[in-house]
Parts: C-alpha cells; structure tokens; sequence
C-alpha cells in the first residue's frame, strides 16, 4: 500500500500531511496571505476562510466544475492515484470522491494545510498529502493507476520560490541551467515510470497555438504579448528584455505535447480540444472528432454578469475560428490522457 | 471515446459526457460529485422511471440507470436517443410546429391527479426535446417531482422561456407569438381544464409559482436567476404580457 510506505518514509507534519523535507513555494498568493488563510483554519471552516480573505478563489478551489475531465480516465472506482501540484485541491477532491487512493504531491506547505482541512470537512479518508519537490520525490515504480498532471508541467522549469503575484509580468532576474524542454521529459519520465502497465496520465495545459494569443490574449504564465507561440529563442530575448528572465514556461501544439509525451515513455496518447480552457472545462472533445456540433463556450457576461465588449469579441472570435473554420489546431487547451 | 457535452451548467453540478464506443454504440453519462448534483441525478433517475412507464411501458431495459455510486459521488448512465433537437432561441415562430407536438405530446402523456396537480418535468423547455420517426421524447429530469405542480405548468414554461428569449431585450411579442401562446392553452384547456390563474394571467402564474416553490429547483432563489429567465421580466411587463394573451384568449373563445 502507498500509504503504509508514505508512513514509513516520511515524517508526518499534521493530519495527512508528510514531508519529504525539501518544501518550496509556489502560488498564487504572497506568503503572507497564505499564512493568514491557513492560520484562521482553526475555528473558520475552510469556505469561510476563503470568503472572508480571498474571494476570488472561491470557484476556483471549490467549483464542481474543475474536475469535469476526470471522467475521460473511464475510472471504476477502485483505482490509486497520484496528483501531482495538488495545490488547494480542486482535482485530489474530485478524484478522491471517485477513487480508492489518492496522494496529493506539492511543494507548498501551507497550501497542504487548507487542503488537508479540507479533506476532514468532506470526510474523506483516503487522501494523503506529500509535501516535496515534484521533480524530485522518491520513484514510487509501477504503483499508481492515474496521475494528474493539471496546469504543472509548464511551471516545471522554474526554479526557487514563487509567489505568483509579484512574480507574474514583473521584473525578477534569474538564471535557469538547461533546456525548459528537457526538463519537462525528465519530469514527465518519473511520472511514467509511477505508473502500472495499465496506468494512465491526464495532463492538461495550454495550447502553445491558442487563438485568444493571437488576438492579443497575453501569455497567462508571463504576462507578456505573443511569447507562447513565437520561436523559443525570440521569447527569451523578449522575456529578457522586459523581466530579466528567459520564457521557460514553455506550451505545446497538439502535436507537440504527443511528441513530448511519447519521448517521455508513453505508448499512447488520446488528445482532446478543451473548450473555453483545462480550469473551468464547458466542452471537451476528442481532436480526431469534427466540430459538428461546436456551440459558443465563451460567455458573453463577466464575472459580475455584465455584458462586455471583450467578451462579444472573444465568442465571435470563437465561434469563426472553431464552428465555421474548424480550426481545431488553434483550440484553447489541451487535455491528453496518455497510457503506460 | 469520450466527450464532455456539458459541464455543471446553471448550478447543476452535473457533468454530462457522449460516450462512443468502438462499435459504435453511444450512451450518455452523467456525473456528480455534489449533495447537489447527486439529488439531481438522483431525480433524474426517478424521472425517466416515471417517464419510461408512461411513453415506452413495453420496453423493459431501464432507459436510465445508476453506474457507480459513492458516499460523495454518483454516476448515471443512460441510453442515447437518435434524433433532431430544437433550437428554443429561433422563437415561438420558427418553432411553431415543434411546439404543437410537444403540447400533444404532454396532453397524451401526462395524466392528473384528482386534485389537480402532475408530475413536474421543472425544466421542460424546447431544448430538452428529442424529435424523431417515433415522435417527441421528453430528456434530462434533473428536476422531477412526481407530483408538485398543477397539470399545465411544464408547457406553460416552455411556452415563456422561448418567448423570452426572443424579446429579453423589451421587444414586444409579436401577433403571431401571442397567438401561439394563447392557442396552446386553448389546446391544453380542452384536455383538462386549467386552473383559472392559468388563463388569467398566465405569466404572473407561472412566476409566483416558481418564486414560491422554488424549493422544487433549488434551496435558494437567487441562485437560479439565470435558470429561470422568465423571473427577471418585471411586474409590469408581466402585466402587459398577460393583457395581450387574455385578450387573444378572448377572442378566440
């Protein structure tokens, strides 16, 4: 069992939480705030805490939706999984409410924490939380049935510590050594090698070819204009010149990501066009399928149930690229399931 | 292959996905992972039960039936339907003949309760209908009651959600769109005769109903606004609405 030998390997911090010992930071909030998220836990449940501090993460931790393209793994119920960048959760709880097993692996402690709160309010009991460096946790070869691999592989070039708002579009100089690339196979190889010969991935990311990029849509992982789909060594002389810092955050095209995937030891691989992107899924179709029956996925109202004029744009912009154009290659975001 | 159709729309917490198996041979799948969600799924599965007995009551596999249940998670699966969809925001107009068969349809399938009430479909609007060689098929149960509102609300419903659609923007209605509506509660009135608010002022009805017992939907009112758009026309023009149908009302009386 999985969880008998995270028992014996690590040192246990509270509830479900084991740390490897090499903890990180990387999220969307300052430390600060984090510390006051987790700190209030103890008589607020973790709703409240969100409510009251960070509104605006309310759906994204908590919506059903997030976990909308699990059902593509074909699950039975009775498999162990694996969730690589956990973070607060919104996919180790959909799975774990439809699996035996599920570890949640993150470098970032505190957000462990919300998350292992979480965990006890649902009443879940077959959740374990491992706190340490994706890249460089333990082989646990051939264990898992499912790995999650949910809007982490771009981040994997990064080095250090990153609170995401200071960090996104601003300047912070920094080295990286090697190729973004080989870096994301590297890491993707480990993720191969944890899982049992009928095993399966579910990785989602950004298209690299994204048709909102085109329209001036910035990079969600830079900030900067046009940096995922221009040639790599351009990117890094434009990341250069505005943040300091060569672009590691590195997308792929449909293409790209079954490559990546195949170099990493993958055998197979089912790609789907995800529809209006991997967070929030409205639509997820397979990439050998026609877009038929292609309806709007971008909704005209905002947050606040306003009608804008950036959103008119986007859903007209939508519905010409991908119901009259077909344009599958330029889909918002990828989802693969890859097989052992 | 797989694919997701529909993803916790409306507050539902139902994800409902196509599944196309190399043979061919599709089914719906749909999954939730909510208190929410599993009561509507939950219903759904109460609903085609119902459904099934009164439209298809020779047919013995279950249409509808639950594929994998947890503490916190439930999965149904059901049969795919072949078949052409309507599309409710082309109107009351465009969709004139579509809108006789499914008021034929609920005045066949529907039976009453000695007081008055039905079975509530709670969301029987054009695009939850399936047309085919074997007439119309009613889908997605989410809110089934077996008994909850007096006979006539569902098509009452489907009449205003397509109505509004087409003049959410202070249009008025059209002749043609009052007549529709007033001729279909005309049929609906011959079969079984429908509550006098009903005829009166239909529209008040149906949102007074809706706002007093909107428990049948969903816990809290707010929260469903956009589920239920007739909700947002404002008193006045729910006034002016119903003038203009009693008046047709009248005269086709």
């Amino acid at each position: 069992m999985i969880r008998d030998e995270i028992r014996n390997l690590y040192q246990n911090i509270e509830g479900c939480i084991y740390s490897t010992g090499s903890e990180g930071y990387w999220s969307n909030l300052d430390k600060k705030e984090n510390e006051e998220l987790v700190s209030v836990l103890e008589h607020m449940s973790t709703k409240e805490s969100i409510e009251k501090y960070q509104p605006w993460l309310s759906i994204i931790i908590f919506s059903p939706k997030r976990g909308g393209g699990l059902e593509l793994l074909d699950l039975s119920g009775d498999e162990t999984c694996i969730d690589y960048g956990c973070m607060w959760g919104a996919l180790t709880v959909a799975l774990a409410k439809r699996c035996k097993h599920v570890l949640g692996v993150d470098q970032t402690m505190n957000s462990l924490k919300f998350l292992n709160a979480r965990i006890r309010e649902e009443g879940l009991e077959n959740v374990d939380l491992l706190c340490g460096d994706l890249r460089e946790i333990r082989n646990f070869e051939n264990r898992f049935d499912v790995a999650v691999v949910n809007g982490v592989l771009e981040w994997i070039p990064e080095n250090g510590p990153i609170e995401l708002k200071k960090y996104y579009g601003k300047r912070d100089v920094k080295k990286y050594s090697g190729d973004p690339r080989e870096q994301q196979v590297l890491f993707l190889r480990k993720v191969h090698q944890n899982l049992n010969e009928k095993g399966k991935l579910y990785l989602s990311i950004e298209n690299r070819f994204d048709f909102k990029t085109f329209l001036g849509m910035k990079d969600p992982h830079a900030n900067l204009l046009f940096t995922s789909f221009l040639p790599r060594k351009i990117a890094d002389i434009l990341s250069g010149l505005i943040l300091g810092r060569p672009y590691v955050n590195w997308l792929y095209s449909f293409k790209g990501i079954d490559a990546l995937l195949k170099e990493a030891g993958f055998s197979g691989v089912d790609l789907y066009m995800c529809f209006p992107d991997y967070r929030f899924p409205e639509r997820i179709i397979p990439y050998s399928s026609s877009l038929k029956d292609f309806r709007r996925t971008i909704s005209l109202r905002n947050a606040k149930g306003q009608v804008t004029i950036k959103r008119n744009l986007g859903a007209v912009a939508e519905y010409i690229t991908f119901k009259i154009l077909k344009a599958k290659y330029f889909a918002p975001s990828i989802v693969a399931i890859a097989y052992k | 292959m797989i694919e997701l159709l529909k993803n916790c729309s409306n507050g539902n917490d139902v994800s409902t996905y196509l599944v196309i198996r190399d043979t061919g041979f599709k089914k719906i799948v749909k999954i939730a992972a909510t208190p929410v969600g599993m009561r509507n799924l939950r219903r759904e599965v109460g609903g085609w039960g119902w459904y099934q007995e009164m439209r298809y009551p020779k047919k013995e596999e279950p249409i509808c039936r639950i594929a994998q249940e947890g503490g916190s998670f439930l999965k149904i699966e059901l049969e795919f339907m072949e078949g052409a969809r309507a599309d409710c925001r082309k109107g009351l107009e465009r969709n004139h003949e579509n809108i006789r068969k499914a008021i034929e349809h609920y005045c066949e399938i529907w039976p009453s309760f000695p007081d008055g009430t039905a079975p509530l479909h709670g969301d029987l609007s054009l695009d939850n209908m399936i047309y085919n060689a074997d007439g119309v098929h009613v889908i997605d149960w989410e809110h089934f009651h077996e008994k909850g509102a007096p006979w006539g609300f569902d098509p009452l419903y489907l009449l205003f959600e397509t109505l509004f659609l087409r003049i959410r923007n202070g249009k008025r209605p059209s002749r043609a769109e009052v007549a529709i509506i007033a001729d279909s509660i005309g049929v609906l009135n011959r079969k079984q005769e429908l509550q006098s608010q009903m005829i009166d002022h239909p529209l008040r009805f149906l949102v007074e109903f809706i706002t007093v017992n909107h428990r049948l939907w969903c816990d809290e009112l707010p929260a469903f606004q956009n589920k239920f758009p007739i909700l947002t026309f404002t008193a006045d023009r729910v006034s002016s609405i119903d003038t203009t149908i009693r008046a047709r009302l009248k005269e086709g009386m």
